[in-house]
């Protein structure tokens, strides 16, 4: 009796239980088949995700990067720009949808610009970190072991073939192809250990949600905590 | 240890400079007529099998840009999109395009109408059919979800930038029987997708495919540049490694292939007397 009066939801702390069990159940009844009680809750999960967003929208955009830099920090050139982007919505209007292009050309041109940057912060230490890999054992690198030369050659070659794989520009037969060939298994290698890995942090996140289901809400002795 | 300035190592500006102008040289090669060759990728042809396969069930086409924000690889997808749209087009075979973001929503908008009329069809043209679902991740995933459930889609096409709801999208399409065909350059998804589409454009594979579809001269002289930086990268590599063998991993010239402030070591290196 007792455990069926603390199972009901009596109580907010019970029915937000019960609510997040019905929502995670309705959810995954998507893996039998699409049903009316999946497509409410599909529904009713974009529209709270929808207004939800409204709030980080206004805290973390429009305060933080127009109002407060206005009022509080006084810089009024940003005024302009809120205007700016806004001619976007022109898209909606056919005698004046060419004012939204402006704000997409600086989209883009904005994009592109950024690439750059981005380009040297990512990409360069990647190279920097490669170059850094000794071939043999030397004076100049007493610390290198036999080991970290079988490392290094293994790299060099898997850069290298995976590289070759992805070029385009001419057509690749014979020993480029066989190169390009072996740098594709060598990426599927690399690609099965991401997918191992991330499987397990699947596999995680669905522990947590039956864990959640069976000692949440059926209050089962489970012991230990959920994911 | 990154860049935010060329003044944190003025080679690296310089080899970003020089890749530049090798883009521009092909862009500009392209532009004046040059006929550049990009080979052929084998899921390409897995494109038209798809639409083929919609077009005799009559069931619709989903194209999925991810939560892809706007900038360069929702530009390359939508140009895929493009291209897929002018195929169904001549068939009037349904489709939709699900985004998660305002601004590639409204792009795609303009991009898919262009395409209907560019393939003379401007009356299949429906704006319902280009969707924005949600930006948040898995409300927007759930949103796909219901919508390939709901329309049984015949094949689903994914390209552009993808996370965690990658999985999620390529299993319910396989759920429905539809041919999936996805290209992302988010390197930890293309696994997801190697693992449940019939066919994945890995990596830059993503960005030769819409120059090959499109064959916009910006987009095939971007292609043949990036090559021959892939080259430039790849003889730096090796010489790199030779050199950091004969003189050290942490040699001045090590130092000014890649490290913020090896432009200087190099210089005060050299200003020594190679000391």
């Amino acid at each position: 009796m007792d455990w069926i009066l603390q199972f009901l939801p009596l109580g907010t702390e019970r029915i937000s239980i019960w609510i997040g069990v019905l929502c995670t159940l309705a959810i995954y009844s998507l893996l039998y088949r699409e049903n009316p009680i999946y497509r409410f809750f599909e529904h009713m999960y974009i529209g709270l995700a929808a207004g939800y967003s409204l709030g980080p929208l206004f805290v973390d955009i429009i305060y933080r990067y127009w109002i407060e830099p206005i009022w509080v920090q006084g810089y009024w050139a940003w005024a302009f720009v809120v205007p700016y982007g806004m001619y976007l919505y022109f898209i909606f209007s056919e005698r004046y949808g060419w004012l939204s292009r402006i704000v997409i050309g600086t989209l883009i041109g904005a994009s592109a610009g950024l690439f750059f940057q981005e380009f040297s912060s990512r990409y360069l230490p990647q190279l920097n970190s490669t170059l850094q890999k000794p071939l043999w054992v030397s004076s100049a690198n007493p610390d290198v072991t036999g080991w970290d030369v079988f490392v290094n050659f293994l790299f060099i070659a898997i850069l290298l073939s995976v590289l070759t794989y992805f070029t385009f520009s001419y057509e690749q037969r014979g020993g480029v192809k066989r190169v390009a060939t072996v740098g594709r298994w060598f990426l599927m290698i690399g690609l099965g250990a991401i997918f191992g890995n991330t499987v397990m942090a699947r596999m995680a996140l669905l522990i947590g949600r039956i864990y959640y289901i069976l000692s949440d809400w059926l209050m089962l002795p489970l012991g230990g905590g959920g994911g | 240890m990154t860049y935010q300035h060329a003044q944190d190592n003025w080679f690296a500006a310089i080899v970003i400079g020089f890749i530049t102008l090798v883009v521009l040289v092909n862009i500009l090669r392209a532009k004046l007529g040059a006929q550049l060759y990009i080979r052929r990728i084998p899921g390409l042809d897995a494109i038209d099998e798809a639409i083929g396969r919609s077009t005799e069930l009559g069931r619709p086409v989903t194209m999925i840009p991810g939560l892809t924000t706007f900038g360069v690889v929702a530009v390359q997808a939508l140009t895929i999109f493009k291209y897929i749209t002018q195929q169904i087009a001549r068939f009037a075979t349904p489709m939709r395009l699900l985004t998660g973001d305002a601004t590639v929503f409204a792009v795609a908008q303009e991009a898919i109408y262009d395409a209907y009329n560019e393939a003379g069809r401007p009356d299949l043209y429906d704006a319902d059919s280009i969707r924005f679902l949600s930006d948040r991740q898995f409300a927007f995933a759930s949103g796909v979800a219901g919508l390939i459930q709901r329309e049984r889609v015949a094949a689903s096409f994914m390209f552009g930038e993808f996370f965690a709801e990658s999985l999620i999208f390529a299993e319910t399409g396989n759920m429905v029987g539809a041919i999936q065909i996805a290209g992302t350059t988010s390197f930890t998804q293309v696994p997801f997708f190697v693992a449940a589409c019939d066919y994945t454009i890995i990596g830059d594979e993503f960005y030769a495919t819409s120059a090959y579809l499109s064959r916009e001269p910006v987009l095939l002289g971007s292609l043949v540049g990036q090559d021959i930086a892939k080259l430039l990268f790849a003889l730096t590599a090796v010489s790199g490694a030779i050199i950091s063998t004969i003189a050290g991993v942490d040699s001045p010239i090590i130092k000014l292939l890649g490290q913020p402030g090896g432009w200087d070591a190099f210089m005060q290196w050299l200003q020594g007397g190679g000391r």
